[in-house]
């Protein structure tokens, strides 16, 4: 990993243009997405430890699943969310000018 | 059957706010402005203006303490769900107080509408009070919201305005506390009431007060609580008429100006130290009334350039037939509070000026920007607080990329506010209603560099606080077996989100043996208090009613029961809107959520998760399954084995070769 590095997040540094793991250097997305490399898994919903006592479908009828992303690396988890199946894709980060270095 | 618009409601659509010129060219001439004076600006040194400044700040909190003193209500005295501020001429908000900031981040735009709509008819003189509660107008966020707010006239120009907000137990509609879970549109809700003359001269008018108060369960309460805000009113006019005297009235409005121009120069110096960048936040509203098991969503893209932000709501849902919706005011509101809290520790608030560092973005039909007459009797903690948890995604992640060493933000704290409202008569035979604020201790999320605060609090109420127990049981007929933390409820994380907690309670001294209870608790199918960095969310909100329970058995038998396992009955889930009776053997309980976590578990020091089993905090399984910390009796954290039971499940939840499963 080189020095000349950007902050991003807690587990996540820019770099030329790509975005790396901070914890191992593995690469795990570019500028404008940056978790595009990173393992994706889903999971039922109260998979997550204690979070959800009751399954969502007691609730509503939107599928609803736990998901994570992970360093492909060091499999340091990225972003941890539980959301609808139909809203993957909505959270998104871009830094702006990063594309440009 | 779906909503239909109404004519003529147009009218009270009032979103889009006028600049000052613009409003004056709008108002009547009857009404004298007073406006900027070059030479007093001039002459405002800097230790005039600190002391000015800080005398502002000082009365906001003088209009508090009335506001408390004579409210008997609970939710305002004990659980501070109020606001009050000082404002401009136009109604521009120089200083807001330490209470509820989402009440009062539209205040603007109600007086702005008022100067408008009343400078001609009725007119706008000294001594006049205005009430509202309507949202689409501004000056709350829900009907329950009624503000107040009085022109300060000196000589004969308006000089201010000053407003104190409350939330009111009960003003009608066909549910008891006004929260109608079976709510369709905003006429089955208590009927918002637009910017209305109510004190003139300084006596309240009594038949408008008749036509208020005949609307409420609980008038007697409403009728207090209306005469708190006057108080508060007169207080701060009085103590600003002092100030005016003493410092000339120039020099006290150039340091208002001054107030408001500083908070924008210093929150826009803060927005460029950060990085330029975009960062989206999606929040959940599950069940838009008693029956429906749809999921509503609210999604935000924040991007900030330079020394502005600018957040656009495109993408969220279509406004629902429900009571979930909520207007532009609560989607402005839920911007606001979490501008104060993460971006201004260090900043006055002065949301007259911070805001112009703001654009939004937001198509008016949407759930957080809601049309007449959708339903919006839950607005302030359904779309109004799930529009507070997008935004403070997108600030947390913002500033989550800033190099420093004192970061100062949370992940998201307490997702959603379990509403809980019951109603009935007492020992006494007395009528009650209220809505329960022990939620109101909400877990903060986790920060970069510690937990989160354990039932910290909530965003929008920095001075807030629960009523204890003992007020509830003395106040109404229930009767607690138990307020407290619960284990797991914080997001799990490097840092850990602070844990919120839970309360179960039985129905105790009525003379009907029964209480009627109306919950609305959002975050039950999803968990809304999102993670940062990888950390997990807080958990989801949970409520049982046990029904036909052996508790009066237990108690009896001198058996105090501390789970729900220990209480037979029949254990009903209850959805997240429901309106019921609560029978004498009934056990009702409630948890709600803590704060997000902030990074990996997995990366959690071992040393902490072993602090959190001994206090409570996380259960033994989640320092098991979530953290991968292996406990032992005898040495505690054994580090061997924690290690590779880490490796173990960092393969195993990444559904790589070699998982255990």
């Amino acid at each position: 990993m080189t020095t000349n590095t950007k902050r991003l997040d807690d587990n996540l540094v820019s770099s030329s243009g790509s975005v790396l793991c901070t914890h191992c250097g593995t690469v795990v997305g570019t500028a404008n997405e940056w978790l595009k490399e990173a393992l994706v898994r889903e999971r039922p919903a109260q998979d997550g430890g204690s979070l959800v006592a009751e399954d969502p479908a007691v609730y509503v009828n939107a599928p609803v699943v736990f998901r994570q992303f992970f360093c492909p690396g060091c499999l340091t988890a990225l972003q941890t969310e539980i959301l609808a199946v139909a809203d993957e894709g909505i959270r998104v980060k871009r830094l702006g000018g990063l594309a440009d270095e | 059957m779906t909503a239909f618009p109404v004519a003529g409601s147009e009218k009270f659509a009032n979103k889009l706010l006028a600049r000052d010129d613009e409003l004056l060219a709008k108002i009547s001439p009857a009404l004298k402005v007073h406006g900027r004076n070059a030479a007093a600006t001039d002459s405002v040194d800097p230790l005039t203006y600190e002391v000015v400044r800080h005398r502002l700040w000082a009365i906001t909190e003088e209009m508090g303490d009335a506001v408390k003193r004579m409210s008997g209500s609970v939710v305002v005295t004990d659980a501070n769900d109020f606001g009050v501020a000082v404002m401009d001429e136009f109604g521009n908000s120089v200083q807001v107080g330490l209470y509820n900031t989402a009440l009062c981040a539209s205040m603007d735009m109600a007086i702005k509408w008022t100067m408008e709509h009343r400078s001609g008819n009725p007119g706008i003189r000294a001594g006049d009070m205005f009430i509202c509660n309507d949202p689409w107008v501004g000056g709350g966020i829900h009907q329950n919201d009624v503000s107040l707010f009085a022109p300060l006239f000196i000589e004969d120009e308006l000089f201010a305005w000053t407003c104190a907000v409350a939330h009111q137990v009960d003003l009608g509609g066909v549910s008891p506390g006004s929260w109608s879970v079976h709510s369709e549109d905003v006429f089955w809700e208590s009927l918002p009431i637009p910017p209305l003359k109510i004190v003139a001269d300084g006596r309240i008018l009594a038949d408008v007060e008749d036509a208020y108060l005949r609307r409420s369960r609980m008038p007697a309460l409403v009728a207090l609580d209306l005469r708190a805000k006057v108080g508060a009113n007169n207080v701060a006019q009085q103590q600003l008429t002092r100030l005016a005297e003493k410092y000339g009235a120039g020099v006290v409005k150039a340091v208002m100006r001054q107030m408001m121009d500083d908070a924008e120069f210093r929150l826009r110096a803060r927005l460029r130290e950060l990085p330029d960048g975009t960062w989206t936040g999606l929040a959940y509203q599950d069940q838009a009334r008693q029956g429906d098991r749809g999921l509503y969503k609210i999604t935000v893209e924040m991007t900030k350039r330079d020394d502005s932000l600018t957040f656009d709501f495109t993408g969220t849902d279509p406004q629902v037939d429900g009571l979930i919706n909520c207007t532009y005011a609560g989607l402005r509101g839920g911007i606001v509070t979490v501008i104060l809290t993460q971006l201004c520790g260090k900043i006055p608030w002065s949301t007259g000026g911070l805001m112009r560092c703001i654009r939004i973005i937001s198509e008016p039909g949407t759930i957080n920007n809601c049309t007449f007459p959708a339903g919006i009797s839950k607005a302030s903690v359904a779309s109004g607080w799930a529009t507070t948890n997008a935004v403070h995604e997108c600030v947390a992640s913002m500033l989550d990329a800033e190099e420093t060493d004192d970061p100062s933000f949370t992940s998201v704290c307490k997702g959603s506010f379990g509403l809980s409202l019951l109603a009935g008569v007492d020992q006494y035979d007395r009528p009650f209603v209220t809505m329960l604020s022990d939620v109101m201790a909400g877990g903060f999320g986790a920060r970069p560099d510690r937990d989160g605060v354990d039932t910290g609090g909530e965003v929008p109420i920095a001075a807030g606080r629960i009523a204890d127990v003992e007020m509830n049981e003395f106040s109404y007929p229930v009767l607690y077996l138990w307020r407290r933390e619960e284990p797991d409820t914080g997001g799990p994380g490097r840092f850990r989100g602070g844990v919120g907690g839970s309360s179960c309670m039985i129905p105790h001294d009525t003379t009907i043996k029964s209480i009627h209870l109306v919950s609305s608790a959002s975050g039950k199918a999803v968990p809304q208090a999102v993670g940062i960095s990888g950390g997990y969310p807080a958990s989801a909100a949970h409520e049982v009613i046990v029904r036909g329970s052996n508790i009066r058995e237990l108690m009896a038998s001198r058996s105090m029961p501390s789970t729900l396992r220990a209480i037979l009955g029949a254990h009903e889930v209850v959805p997240p809107a429901l309106e019921t009776d609560l029978d004498w053997d009934d056990v009702y309980f409630y948890e709600w959520s803590g704060g997000g976590g902030y990074g990996d578990p997995l990366r959690r020091q071992p040393s902490l998760v072993l602090s959190d089993v001994n206090n409570g905090k996380v259960s033994s399984r989640a320092a098991n399954e979530v953290y991968g910390v292996v406990l032992t009796t005898e040495t505690g954290v054994n580090d061997t084995e924690t290690e590779r039971r880490r490796d173990t499940l960092r393969k195993d939840r990444a559904g790589v070769a070699g998982a255990s499963s």
